[in-house]
């Protein structure tokens, strides 16, 4: 009984509409406060208005979860699983973050090994060969490929 | 007749007397299929890194080379889209909505070998309309004003509704976020909104990290748990016999091809859209018009023939435009142009007058390449599907990691990468609340054309809204797109009654 009056609000996805409706209504103050010409709000008033209505109709739709078709539910993950993918995008966005300090190769070789240990590997040699072997080949393909300079270990370092 | 027989003959002799610019063909195809199926490397930037090297080539040579290199980069971009759900370049977004499902389901082989056979004939068919209708054609594109364009872009968010089975408000939802993230930045009346200080974002949002992040990352985070993209073992073999099965579904769908290559030729050749509208209105239309449009993004072949043929008679279209008019359709064109430049050759309306001849063999090169495109394509797709026999623990982080290059690559910046990112929680988060990413990547590409074009038509028009009555095309384009969503209402209405 408890656990069917837990499902009754989807708490994940009322969190997500709070979020994006309110970043909603603080880009169209934003944009008022620019100027309230026309060719600033031309465009944007009438989808601003159209993203709210149909807003709280989710905000609306987010109360009454356990009434909505199963299409419509999040696909249920265990906590094991959602953990999984909490740590490949946490170690994701660390990688991105790391860029500019350990280069793309150093971070680059870092994500590959912790991700593949998340998928499972447990071989030390292949965690160890494939991140960085895989990450000399993307990064000379890329510094042969493109225009501009990459940062990695070593051009940081000097 | 269209046809001017005398320039054509002269072209047979021109293609004759350079019999070894056909040796460009094959390294061109490769070259423009490996940088193409690279994400963050488009096809614009393929061929400018090609351009240097065609400057010590002879012109006709270093013409067959780069459009070789357009070709094959055209195509390149659908393989990731199809295997990893991750475009090469844009213009392969749509293509991802049916044939990653496809792959997934293990027709993997299917899928790349419909995409091909589109893309091979659609690009025959335009370029065979190339052939007669250069000038009509170009005469067709300068008259679309901004207003035309406006229909145009109206006319691509419309798909959003095609998208939203599960849904439409949610549908609907994810366009409209799309849209707004679209007009970040500046906008052509000089309003700076929603930049949050970041200087990086005056110029908007850039579009291919950030739809890299939506249409991936919506879909590889949840692979965690997965060992193979392809869930059952026998289904994960390479198999000719089923990539030539593939190739031929597209002459059992045949008006879906038709009508991609023509909105792929007409929306190719107008400056500034390209296939990236093309492959979306394209997938829009095919579905709007099937018998079963809910089998549509669950891995229907006809959505990636829909896609493929537009993106790839794109090509034609834009061609039209840059030989007649000398204007580019998009930068792949524009590179185009500066090869001309380089070998002191300027094209336009003076260039199909007095160079005829040249036009049609450029033509033809284009038809040939589309022939040799078969076996290489084939033989390429044959090696880029063993992708499917390598453990997700291997292949997710590499694609990450593969991606975030792309972006980096774009233009040098860290705004790229952490573009990426960003996006790539952000459809992860939105596809577990199935909100469609695909919508929000849509509602990004057009949101902010959309924008320019109603601005610049209020402009023209001083605030007149009956302005559209003195542009013929709009009322015809307007007249479509009523047509068009007034039958997908009631062939909707029909399917649930």
């Amino acid at each position: 009984m408890k656990n069917k009056k837990n499902q009754r609000i989807d708490w994940g996805h009322l969190t997500l509409l709070v979020l994006v409706l309110g970043w909603t209504i603080w880009y169209f103050i934003d944009t008022r406060g620019v100027s309230q010409d026309i060719q600033n709000l031309l465009v944007l008033t009438p989808v601003v208005i159209l993203t709210l209505a149909l807003g709280s109709i989710a905000v609306f739709q987010s109360f009454v979860a356990h009434k909505l078709p199963e299409k419509l539910q999040p696909e249920k993950l265990t906590r094991s699983e959602f953990g999984k993918i909490a740590v490949l995008i946490v170690s994701f966005l660390a990688f991105v973050a790391m860029l500019p300090i350990l280069g793309f190769d150093g971070s680059g070789a870092l994500y590959i090994a912790l991700s593949m240990s998340l998928f499972g590997e447990r071989r030390p040699i292949v965690l160890i060969t494939f991140p960085i072997v895989s990450m000399l080949v993307l990064t000379l393909l890329f510094k042969a490929l493109v225009p501009y300079d990459i940062p990695t270990v070593f051009s940081l370092l000097n | 007749m269209f046809i001017d027989f005398e320039a054509l003959q002269g072209s047979f002799a021109l293609l004759s007397n350079v019999g070894d610019a056909w040796l460009w063909v094959v390294p061109g195809l490769l070259i423009g299929l490996v940088l193409g199926a690279l994400p963050g490397i488009s096809i614009t930037m393929a061929m400018a890194l090609c351009l240097p090297l065609s400057l010590y080539m002879e012109f006709f040579p270093a013409m067959v080379f780069l459009t070789s290199v357009y070709s094959g980069a055209g195509f390149g971009g659908s393989i990731p889209a199809v295997l990893i759900n991750v475009p090469g370049t844009t213009a392969a977004v749509a293509t991802t909505f049916d044939g990653y499902p496809m792959a997934r389901k293990g027709q993997h082989n299917e899928a790349l070998g419909a995409a091909l056979g589109s893309a091979m004939i659609a690009g025959i068919i335009s370029y065979i309309l190339l052939f007669f209708l250069i000038v009509p054609l170009s005469e067709l594109v300068v008259r679309m004003g901004p207003l035309e364009m406006l229909c145009v872009a109206t006319w691509g968010l419309l798909m959003i509704g095609s998208l939203s089975e599960a849904s439409m408000v949610r549908g609907l939802m994810a366009g409209c976020i799309g849209v707004l993230i679209g007009t970040i930045g500046m906008n052509t009346a000089g309003y700076i909104r929603g930049t949050m200080g970041i200087p990086e974002l005056i110029d908007g949002v850039p579009d291919v990290p950030a739809l890299l992040g939506l249409l991936a990352a919506s879909q590889l985070f949840g692979l965690v748990n997965s060992h193979f993209i392809v869930k059952s073992g026998d289904t994960r073999a390479l198999n000719a016999k089923a990539i030539w099965s593939g190739f031929s579904e597209v002459f059992r769908h045949r008006m879906v091809l038709a009508k991609g290559t023509l909105i792929g030729i007409v929306i190719g050749a107008a400056p500034g859209v390209g296939s990236s509208v093309s492959n979306l209105l394209s997938y829009a239309e095919a579905k709007r018009t099937a018998k079963d449009p809910e089998s549509f993004g669950t891995g229907n072949v006809e959505g990636v023939i829909a896609a493929e043929s537009a993106n790839n008679s794109g090509e034609g279209g834009s061609m039209a435009t840059m030989l007649a008019l000398g204007i580019p359709g998009g930068g792949a064109t524009a590179v185009l142009l500066a090869a001309f430049a380089m070998h002191n050759i300027v094209v336009g309306p003076a260039f199909v007058d007095n160079q005829m001849d040249m036009v049609y063999a450029i033509i033809i090169n284009n038809i040939v390449q589309c022939l040799v495109l078969i076996p290489v394509g084939f033989g390429f797709i044959y090696m880029a599907t063993s992708i499917v026999k390598v453990p997700l623990s291997y292949l997710i982080p590499v694609i990450f990691v593969l991606a975030t290059f792309g972006s980096f690559a774009i233009d040098g910046s860290m705004a790229g990468p952490v573009t990426f990112a960003v996006f790539s929680v952000i459809g992860w988060v939105l596809a577990r609340y199935k909100y469609p990413a695909p919508a929000v990547v849509i509602g990004l590409l057009l949101g902010g054309m959309m924008e320019d074009e109603a601005l610049k038509t209020y402009q023209l028009s001083n605030g007149n809204a009956l302005y559209f009555l003195e542009r013929p095309g709009a009322i015809v384009l307007l007249i479509l797109i009523l047509v068009s969503v007034g039958a997908s209402i009631w062939a909707r209405r029909k399917r649930y009654v």
